[in-house]
């Protein structure tokens, strides 16, 4: 079963009030995540009890939505002796509503659903993304680190959105793209409107993905290119874990100071050494150019040719975490410009 | 599959344990309960799969099955003591318990090659997923052709399997080659890398090539074949890489575009070459 079963689109509207009123119906059944600032002026999705603390104004959450089906730390299961076939998964019931995300992390989501339901089905994301609406609300323009125009990911979507917001000023234009949204929908149609006009023109792409696609297929660009990345990266794996679309994990067995043991995933990341370092040393991927490489070759080629959609979405969040400079929208640039 | 859940492993029983070399030992197992899972009783693998081998408080780690499925009652694993889990699992010993997912992976299409002659290029514990294969040739013996194996091992000591190697030695139509890699006092078999005796097969470059072992052993012997006049597409083998999940998850085991846990581990090495992995 798909986790977004897609419909014609619905087109509606909504005002501010109304907006805020029907978020604060949705506290009252559903959990509701939104954007919370925080007095460092972060904004960051959090849980809300009142829709009153919603943040409306930000460019983009610090972190992406992914930690809501994708727990940067999961337990599997809790087992006691040698081994057991009668462990119970919890299966997970709680419904949540995502609010105020934005196009960029509804595509990062929509290629992790595509990833945990090819080949063996990952019960643990899935489960919880069954059980969840997201309300997307699109920018109004690039903001200076991003690039979803270029990605084919935004800023406004065509598809791959449960319900999608456009600001038009006074309100917003809504749109209902799958059966999960047009079931919220219907069920609080009241605080909805007539469907109103509003400004979709695209934004202009700041390079060819084709051309990149292309480009590092044919293994065109210079060795040094990727050195000079490999020195500059600290294997810190912020870059990664801020990442809408990055999935790796790893898995560990621990004994909690409950007396309960555990096994349980954590996030991990190919830019920290030792991610493919096998029992007695041999490590097949051998420096960290091979380690950059690797990425802007996952996200930017073979992604698209398994998921015919782009595993870089354009949020633009590694490059400003990055303690050692690099900055992806300018490292595929010039990806796009070797020859 | 023998586990309903995909992460969840099956228990386990130790019936037997044989202690192959002063750090590898080999595992007879077999499943402590039925499972209401499709396709559980635990002959139900192919030649070249691997299972998740769990000690629950240790971890998981990603074992070949060195048995064949032609053996009705049990499923064997070959661990070599080599880091946490492995260390955990030589702690077993009979009777003990331990967890199973799987199996995982692709597989040897040896049905597909029935009439064939076949060379089997084995190094160290790399012998292990090679058994596999060789047991279910010599099981079904009137379905394959000639058989050559050639093994190495760094010293007499570290030779895995070395009764059955003799064994099939002695079976008709199959000639076996043993090496270490430097003298040693006692031995007076052939001395020098497993590449040393590949001009045992000069003749056999239409034979197919089943190769593992280290992957700098992989790396010099399909060298070595392709000088012989291998085609790319005879030479079959399998990787190893690290794991977490062995279902296409984790992202530990991604080489160009493919992952090892799924996509392989078995792969020809025309394959390797498009997915542009040196080993």
């Amino acid at each position: 079963m798909a986790v977004v079963s897609k419909i014609k689109i619905k087109n509606a509207s909504i005002t501010k009030d109304n907006l805020l009123k029907l978020l604060k119906e949705i506290v009252k059944e559903k959990t509701l995540i939104a954007p919370v600032q925080n007095e460092l002026d972060d904004v960051n999705f959090l849980p809300v009890g009142d829709a009153k603390e919603i943040c409306f104004e930000y460019e983009n959450t610090a972190t992406s939505p992914k930690e809501f089906f994708y727990p940067q730390y999961e337990c599997m299961f809790s087992f006691s002796g040698a081994a057991n076939d009668n462990i119970e998964i919890k299966d997970n019931n709680e419904e949540i509503v995502l609010f105020g995300v934005r196009s960029c992390d509804v595509k990062g989501i929509e290629l992790l659903d595509k990833f945990y339901e090819r080949s063996f089905e990952d019960d643990y994301y899935l489960s919880k993304r069954r059980n969840s609406v997201v309300i997307s609300v699109a920018c109004s323009e690039l903001n200076e680190q991003c690039f979803c125009a270029s990605t084919g990911t935004g800023p406004i979507l065509e598809e791959g959105f449960d319900i999608q917001l456009l600001s038009n000023g006074d309100g917003y234009a809504v749109q209902v793209g799958s059966e999960k949204g047009l079931e919220l929908f219907e069920k609080y149609q009241n605080f909805f409107g007539p469907e109103v006009k509003v400004d979709t023109k695209k934004q202009k792409p700041q390079f060819d993905l084709q051309k990149v696609y292309n480009n590092l297929k044919e293994e065109k660009v210079d060795e040094d290119f990727w050195e000079d990345m490999g020195q500059r990266c600290q294997s810190c794996g912020l870059c990664l874990f801020l990442c809408p679309t990055c999935s790796c994990y790893s898995v560990t067995d621990k004994d909690t100071p409950l007396g309960e043991s555990r096994r349980s995933r954590q996030w991990d990341a190919c830019y920290f050494r030792g991610f493919t370092r096998m029992a007695g040393g041999n490590d097949p991927v051998r420096n960290s150019a091979e380690m950059m490489k690797r990425k802007y070759q996952h996200k930017l080629c073979q992604q698209i040719d398994e998921f015919e959609m782009s595993g870089c979405v354009g949020c633009g969040r590694c490059s400003l975490a990055c303690v050692g400079n690099v900055n992806w929208l300018e490292n595929i640039i010039k990806i796009e410009r070797a020859n | 599959m023998f586990n309903s859940k995909l992460y969840i492993p099956r228990a386990a029983i130790v019936e037997n344990v044989k202690e192959l070399t002063y750090d590898t030992r080999l595992y007879r197992l077999k499943f402590k309960y039925n499972c209401k899972c499709k396709s559980s009783s635990v002959n139900d693998f192919k030649c070249g799969q691997f299972v998740q081998a769990s000690v629950l408080g240790a971890g998981e780690a990603p074992i070949s099955i060195c048995s064949s499925p032609t053996a009705q009652e049990y499923l064997e694993l070959c661990v070599r003591d080599v880091g946490r889990v492995t260390r955990a699992l030589h702690k077993l010993g009979k009777a003990d318990e331990l967890g199973i997912r799987g199996p995982y992976g692709n597989w040897f299409a040896i049905e597909e090659l029935k009439g064939h002659d076949l060379v089997f290029i084995g190094g160290g514990i790399g012998l292990a997923p090679l058994r596999s294969v060789i047991k279910f040739v010599l099981d079904k013996r009137d379905d394959y052709g000639k058989v050559i194996i050639l093994y190495g091992a760094r010293t007499k000591e570290d030779i895995v399997f070395a009764d059955e190697i003799e064994n099939w030695g002695k079976q008709e139509n199959v000639s076996v080659f043993t090496t270490i890699d430097k003298p040693q006092k006692g031995w007076t078999g052939h001395v020098g890398v497993v590449t040393t005796l590949l001009d045992k097969i000069k003749h056999a470059f239409k034979y197919k090539a089943f190769v593992c072992g280290p992957s700098i052993m992989i790396h010099f012997t399909i060298k070595g074949l392709l000088d012989l006049g291998w085609a790319e597409e005879d030479i079959i083998t399998t990787l190893e890489r690290h794991m977490k999940c062995g279902v296409g998850k984790c992202g530990h085991c991604y080489i160009g575009d493919k992952y090892v846990c799924t996509d392989g581990p078995v792969f020809t090495y025309a394959q390797i070459n498009e997915m542009a992995v040196e080993v």
